[in-house]
């Protein structure tokens, strides 16, 4: 054990204690050294004597020792900053928390030998819920970055995992739009051995280092995983859209809402003297006045109103003609409506399992949409079983390696999918 | 005089330059987002029980939990667990129980092949747990498995650790991994296994098998065994191939390839059919 901080201050002060006091040094030398010993005792050092310096020592050290022995939980950093060194614990990505109810894999104590729930509470308590996306194998969804299609109908971003169908809309749009993510628990394990001599084996099986194990000097908590990815089930209801046909067909705005031009109130100013305006009633008299102001009001305030006059008289003028009621627009936008999900067989599996996958799609839309392909991007614990692809429609199947090892499987779908039209594909995978 | 000035003007400017060399790598590793030096507390050269007492210290989710263990080994191995600072009659691996997160264990394996009346004293220490579906927990032990090799190289005076650890499934080596096999790698004995695994995924069992026993079989094994913590006996759970022969698993037959397998899109009243039945 070095000698501590705390016993270093006292043996400074003894030592300049025994400088300042010897006779014979000049007045000045004597006043500076007992100066730093004043301050030294004022600062809680003096208190101490030469004589009680070794039980002092060895009380601060059987203190520290006692403290040390006793794990802290959380400490200063152990280098203090004086360099950059960041002290990693292992394993230090914590899980992601999931709402599901509470697993309980528990000892209920009385030898049963199987990990079913307590009913009653038992010891120790349940675990919490919560997941690990390291465990699971994903397929589905477009992970970042998003898959693009170029002009020549090649596509780029399409990643491990990523499931996407692209098509082609009436309108020359090019749509994209990924499946829903499906995880499957298959957790694999692997191992990192080590093999060391005889010497090494004897010091690495202390039993005294376990009774005082070295306690980590800190461990930051608050690191969160960043890109730890929920392994939420499928819901294939958050991925249906609506049926387009009730979304696009908005009833035109009625005519009768149109505000009339201006023109057509300026045109009632002459009957405005007749009781049919003023007091809101008509009388017989009145009818021929009125037909003489209307007819008038009309030739002379009315500019697009044309008086005809043949041989000497005027000529009937339809002034009444009914007009259309209600004007209904129907169109038909450019949409991207396809509708794609994707299921597995299997929620958990081991490694030599076969998994079977089904990816379902559907036009949603009411226009047709063409030259659809759809792109899986296996993971690299997922092997594609040869030969094992069935579609519904008529199709062109390839398979090709991907960057990690997997295969990236491509049905190009031949025919426009029509409205209201669709189809499945399935597949089987070995988990590696 | 002079003199004395231009050392305090050396000085400063020395002073100043190394500080602006230390804002500068500073600045560079902010700027790129990593670390710049990593240190790993722990190391797999450490004695038993030091990385579980970390990760107790550090209340790591899962400490005191049990977490599913299989012991595995070659054909015939014999392996005897402890409870009450004694072990027990040996069982034929694979034996799977259910340990605690943050404890050490020790078990005797005998019947070794080749080797009749050689016995080790191998630890386990448990230092994380898996997140597995409720009710499934059993279902996906941690394989500790006792290959001839390792087991030969105790026998031979050898310290062999084996760091467990659970790979990353999205930066997974594609290799296929048959039921009861490992894929296993190894480093020097100046690295540091248990920072390998974690490179390579999450740690959750680091295995030791020495050459160390006990100076007395029948006195006090107390902290030989390490306090002998509780476990849990658990079922052994069959693997696909038992369920699907017992029928308690559907089998998948894969699909052969065909012109047109279905008639009309599958429907409820037109599910899919395997061409083969």
């Amino acid at each position: 054990m070095p000698q501590s901080t705390p016993a270093a201050s006292p043996s400074l002060f003894a030592f300049l204690s025994s400088r300042a006091c010897r006779p014979g040094q000049p007045l000045r030398r004597l006043l500076s050294w007992c100066s730093v010993s004043a301050s030294l005792a004022l600062s809680g050092c003096g208190t101490l004597n030469t004589q009680t310096l070794p039980f002092r020592s060895s009380l601060n050290s059987t203190a520290a020792t006692e403290k040390r022995a006793d794990p802290p939980l959380r400490q200063p950093a152990v280098a203090q900053a004086n360099d950059q060194t960041a002290v990693v614990p292992v394993g230090y990505e914590e899980p992601v928390s999931y709402e599901e109810p509470a697993g309980a894999f528990v000892d209920c104590g009385d030898g049963a030998l199987d990990c079913q729930p307590c009913a009653t509470p038992c010891d120790p308590v349940p675990a919490p819920a919560m997941r690990n996306a390291q465990e699971y194998i994903f397929d589905g969804g477009d992970q970042q970055p998003t898959v693009v299609i170029r002009k020549d109908w090649s596509q780029v971003g399409v990643d491990p995992t990523d499931t996407v169908v692209y098509y082609e809309t009436l309108g020359g749009q090019v749509c994209v739009q990924p499946t829903n993510r499906v995880p499957i628990y298959a957790p694999r394990f692997g191992a990192v051995r080590q093999v060391t001599g005889a010497f090494l084996a004897a010091r690495a099986v202390g039993a005294e280092r376990i009774l005082v194990p070295v306690s980590p000097g800190r461990f930051d908590d608050t690191d969160l995983a960043g890109t730890v990815k929920q392994p939420l089930a499928p819901h294939g209801e958050q991925q249906i859209n609506l049926i387009d046909a009730f979304q696009e067909n908005a009833v035109g705005t009625p005519i009768a809402q149109i505000v009339p031009p201006l023109r057509m109130s300026e045109a009632l100013v002459p009957l405005e003297g007749s009781d049919s305006i003023g007091l809101g009633g008509i009388t017989d008299d009145e009818i021929a006045v009125l037909g003489r102001v209307l007819q008038n009001a009309r030739t002379w305030f009315v500019p697009e109103s044309l008086g005809v006059m043949i041989s000497g008289q005027q000529a009937t003028m339809v002034v009444d003609s009914k007009r259309a009621q209600d004007i209904f627009v129907y169109e038909m936008p450019d949409k991207c409506a396809m509708r794609i999900c994707k299921t597995a067989s299997h929620t958990i599996a081991n490694p030599g399992d076969v998994v079977s996958f089904t990816i379902r799609f559907d036009n949603a839309g009411v226009k047709p949409l063409g030259n659809a392909v759809i792109v899986d991007s296996l993971s690299p614990r997922l092997d594609y079983i040869e030969g094992s692809q069935q579609s519904s429609v008529d199709v062109r199947f390839s398979a090709e390696p991907n960057e990690v090892g997997s295969q990236v499987l491509t049905w190009e779908i031949v025919d426009p999918i029509g409205k209201n039209e669709g189809g499945a594909i399935s597949f089987d995978c070995r988990v590696r | 005089m002079i003199r004395c000035r231009q050392f305090v003007v050396l000085g400063i400017a020395c002073v100043l330059s190394a500080s602006s060399v230390l804002k500068c790598e500073r600045g560079w590793a902010q700027t790129a987002g990593l670390p710049g030096k990593v240190h790993y507390l722990l190391d797999s050269r450490q004695a038993p029980g030091v990385v579980a007492g970390a990760q107790v210290a550090r209340r790591a989710p899962g400490v005191g939990t049990f977490q599913a263990l299989s012991i595995s080994g070659p054909t015939g191995l014999k392996v005897a667990l402890a409870r009450d600072g004694q072990f027990l009659p040996p069982l034929e691996a694979p034996v799977t129980t259910g340990m605690l997160v943050g404890a050490v264990y020790r078990f005797r394996v005998t019947n070794i092949p080749l080797r009749p009346g050689a016995e080790l004293y191998p630890t386990v220490e448990v230092i994380d747990r898996l997140y597995a579906p409720a009710g499934r927990e059993h279902r996906f032990p941690i394989p500790v498995v006792l290959t001839e090799e390792d087991l030969r190289s105790a026998l031979a005076g050898a310290l062999v650790t084996r760091v467990i650890y659970l790979e990353d499934s999205e930066v997974a080596e594609p290799l296929a991994q048959l039921p009861g096999q490992q894929r296993t790698t190894d480093v020097g004995p100046a690295d540091n296994a248990l920072q390998t695994a974690d490179q390579l995924g999450r740690p959750v069992a680091i295995m030791r098998i020495g050459s160390r026993v006990p100076a007395n079989l029948t006195g006090d094994l107390t902290a030989f065994l390490y306090g002998s913590p509780p476990w849990v006996p658990l079922k052994p759970v069959p693997d696909q191939k038992q369920m699907v022969d017992s029928g308690q698993w559907a089998e998948i037959v894969p699909a052969e390839q065909v012109e047109q397998p279905f008639p009309q899109t599958p429907t409820q009243n037109y599910p899919r059919v395997p061409m083969s039945q």
